[in-house]
């Protein structure tokens, strides 16, 4: 007779966020083993995405712009950049990985607003289409140019920690990344996973639950289904160089996690046209618009 | 496609997002492959004809290792040259055996391969048969990639046993061992171009003589075809690639190969081909390819039984020729979001011209050997 599965919880600070993750396992190897697969996944993209580690890949490349010098990359490298070159083409440019020289204006510990000529500097710096690459290399050409995986990669890791998890014959989790969700399997008696979005407009949380697929968000709210502590996320527009305005908010339901966080940052991005894109591209969301006004549609998911 | 489906098939090519994938850097084959491939050969005059099935998986197991397993069958039809005689004028004439062989060669092979960081080994082994041959073979290698991934160094060593009972002559077993070994540099210059050089040695020892070849002696009669009993043979091939940027990723790869064997054969090959993509995932490759030989010390197109030593064969392949030959090939890729990730279909066609005046240097053993052969290549590789 199979064993009944028991429930795994860890929580720990990877990727600069706090992070829950929970799934069921049969035996102790196999939490064993998880557990390591899961801290040598985040550390490993840790190593290669942050840019606050030196000695990162996307810190070599950023201090190589203007170098001369390339570097070369590697099949996960070359997949990453082709998903953002495909979020650019489809947000008409305004998600750019290349917009990282703006954060440095804008960054939380600015006390006063960037002046005209700052922000025509940092934009000089901007652009994907700048960026020269090949299927084994990568360049920017400006020095002081930055790319900036902040987008895309965390929930890359949340989808990458499922697949791992499944991959080891793990059927029932739910990960969590600062806030971002992907969810391995329904709870083993068949129930979804509950997840609450908070409302930044009063402090009703939206609940709703996951069998599957993926919850990401953006803007100025924490979610958090057994989330605690705060996050600063400053959209910046690279096309004006200053931060988006019209939402507050926007979380999206889909699949996978990298798509989820992906278009929620692009409905940022699009601003006071923000929500009429949700809607014109029929995607799961919820958002909050800066007046407090929310928005759900949320057609494939139960509301609890 | 909507918006939510674009963005998804772009995120399954991440390699954590895969089934069975691994977020890790480093290991590019994580993907089941199931390939399919048929190739017709066929030569002028009614010589031979081969056709070629082969069948081919790839299997990732765990997050380390791989296995692989190659499935071939080649029949072989058609006449094939015997020897050569003179005629009453005195003009070489090449003699073919009846069109009716008809052959089959099975064969099997196995691999394994274990992903380090930056080091790759790899074993493998297989058989081979037809009716009067059976071939065994054992290989390992490895690669050690280094300097920031720019760096690739290689080595690979093989051996094989191969027995061969010739029909007719089913008391006889002749036997022959050859072991080969590649080392291989590919250096990324810049990222645009690539340099790839690797050289083989290989050294065979036994009964290397073809049992259904003979020689004309003139005035005497036939003798059997008799080769020394060991062959050592080097090669050296460079290989140049070159991507242009503005020609949509367009790619040259230039390939010269020096071969040598001390049967006194030294072999050039230079080879062209361009390889452009066009839209939507087709790629096309045109190439052009030139190998000329000179002939092995002991061959003669017919023998006075004044000159015939105890080594002499007139195989046409020991001869002294040159080929010419242009080829087309064209790829489609298409991408999908559900079980099957990946479908590549192959189409190519081959046509070559050998000739003994193609010969760098000249050749005056006239057109008696002249022939021209075509091959028609179409696969199906899948990626799940």
């Amino acid at each position: 007779m199979r064993e009944a599965p028991y429930l795994v919880k860890m929580s720990f600070h990877a990727m600069g966020s706090p992070c829950h993750i929970q799934f069921y396992v049969f035996k102790s190897a196999q939490e064993k083993h998880a557990k390591s697969v899961i801290k040598q996944c985040l550390s490993g993209l840790e190593q290669r995405y942050s840019r606050y580690r030196k000695d990162s890949l996307i810190s070599l490349i950023n201090q190589r712009a203007g170098s001369g010098k390339e570097t070369a990359i590697d099949a996960e490298m070359l997949g990453l950049l082709n998903y953002a070159e495909q979020c650019y083409q489809e947000s008409d440019g305004l998600f750019d990985i290349t917009s990282g020289s703006l954060r440095n204006l804008w960054g939380v510990d600015k006390q006063s607003l960037p002046s005209e000529q700052q922000l025509a500097n940092a934009r000089a710096l901007i652009g994907w289409q700048k960026i020269e690459r090949t299927t084994s290399h990568v360049y920017l050409p400006i020095k002081g140019m930055q790319l900036d995986f902040g987008g895309i990669v965390k929930e890359y890791a949340a989808d990458s920690i499922a697949q791992l998890l499944k991959n080891r014959g793990i059927e029932s989790g739910i990960i969590e990344l600062g806030g971002d969700i992907k969810i391995i399997g329904s709870q083993p008696n068949g129930n979804a996973w509950p997840i609450a979005i908070r409302n930044p407009s009063n402090q009703n949380n939206l609940q709703l639950s996951l069998h599957s697929g993926s919850l990401a968000s953006s803007g100025d709210y924490e979610r958090f289904q057994m989330i605690d502590g705060v996050r600063y996320s400053h959209i910046l527009n690279p096309k004006t160089g200053k931060p988006t305005q019209g939402l507050q908010a926007v979380s999206i339901i889909s699949e996978h996690c990298v798509v989820s966080g992906s278009l929620a940052t692009l409905a940022m991005l699009k601003g006071k046209q923000g929500l009429a894109w949700l809607k014109e591209n029929k995607l799961d969301f919820f958002c909050c618009e800066e007046d407090g006004t929310t928005h759900q549609h949320l057609s494939t998911y139960t509301l609890i | 496609m909507s918006l939510i489906e674009r963005l998804s098939l772009a995120a399954l090519a991440l390699p954590g997002l895969l089934v069975g994938g691994e977020a890790q850097a480093g290991r590019a084959e994580e993907l089941y492959h199931a390939d399919f491939q048929y190739a017709h050969y066929e030569e002028s005059k009614g010589r031979m004809k081969v056709d070629v099935f082969e069948l081919s998986a790839v299997a990732p197991i765990g997050d380390k290792i791989t296995a692989s397993v190659d499935l071939v069958r080649d029949t072989i039809s058609g006449a094939s040259p015997i020897l050569n005689i003179k005629n009453s004028d005195g003009k070489v004439e090449q003699y073919l055996s009846g069109a009716s062989i008809f052959e089959q060669r099975d064969a099997l092979a196995v691999g394994l391969s274990y992903a380090f960081d930056d080091v790759n080994v790899s074993f493998g082994g297989g058989v081979s048969g037809e009716h009067d041959y059976l071939s065994r073979h054992l290989n390992t290698g490895a690669s050690w990639t280094f300097n920031k991934k720019l760096t690739t160094l290689s080595f690979t060593a093989s051996v094989a046993f191969d027995e061969i009972t010739p029909t007719g002559q089913s008391d006889v077993k002749n036997s022959k061992t050859s072991q080969k070994y590649l080392m291989g540099i590919t250096q990324v210059i810049n990222k645009n171009s690539l340099l790839q050089s690797n050289m083989t040695f290989a050294y065979h020892k036994g009964y290397l003589s073809d049992p259904y070849k003979a020689v004309y002696v003139e005035g005497v009669g036939l003798e059997d075809d008799s080769r020394p009993r060991h062959k050592f043979q080097w090669a050296w091939l460079t290989r140049y690639v070159h991507y242009f940027k503005t020609l949509n990723k367009a790619a040259l790869h230039a390939d010269y190969r020096l071969y040598v064997d001390d049967w006194g054969i030294n072999g050039h090959t230079l080879e062209l081909s361009w390889h452009q993509p066009i839209a939507d995932d087709w790629l096309i490759i045109p190439r052009f390819r030139y190998y000329t030989q000179n002939e092995a010390n002991f061959y003669q197109a017919t023998f006075d039984a004044m000159d015939i030593g105890d080594i002499h064969s007139s195989d046409y392949r020991l001869t002294g020729f040159g080929t010419l030959g242009v080829g087309l090939k064209l790829t489609k890729s298409f991408h999908m979001a559900g079980y099957i990730k990946e479908v590549k279909l192959q189409m190519a066609a081959d046509y070559n011209d050998r000739k003994a005046s193609y010969q760098i240097g000249g050749n005056d053993e006239g057109s008696f050997d002249d022939f021209s052969f075509y091959m028609i290549t179409a696969s199906i590789n899948m990626r799940f």
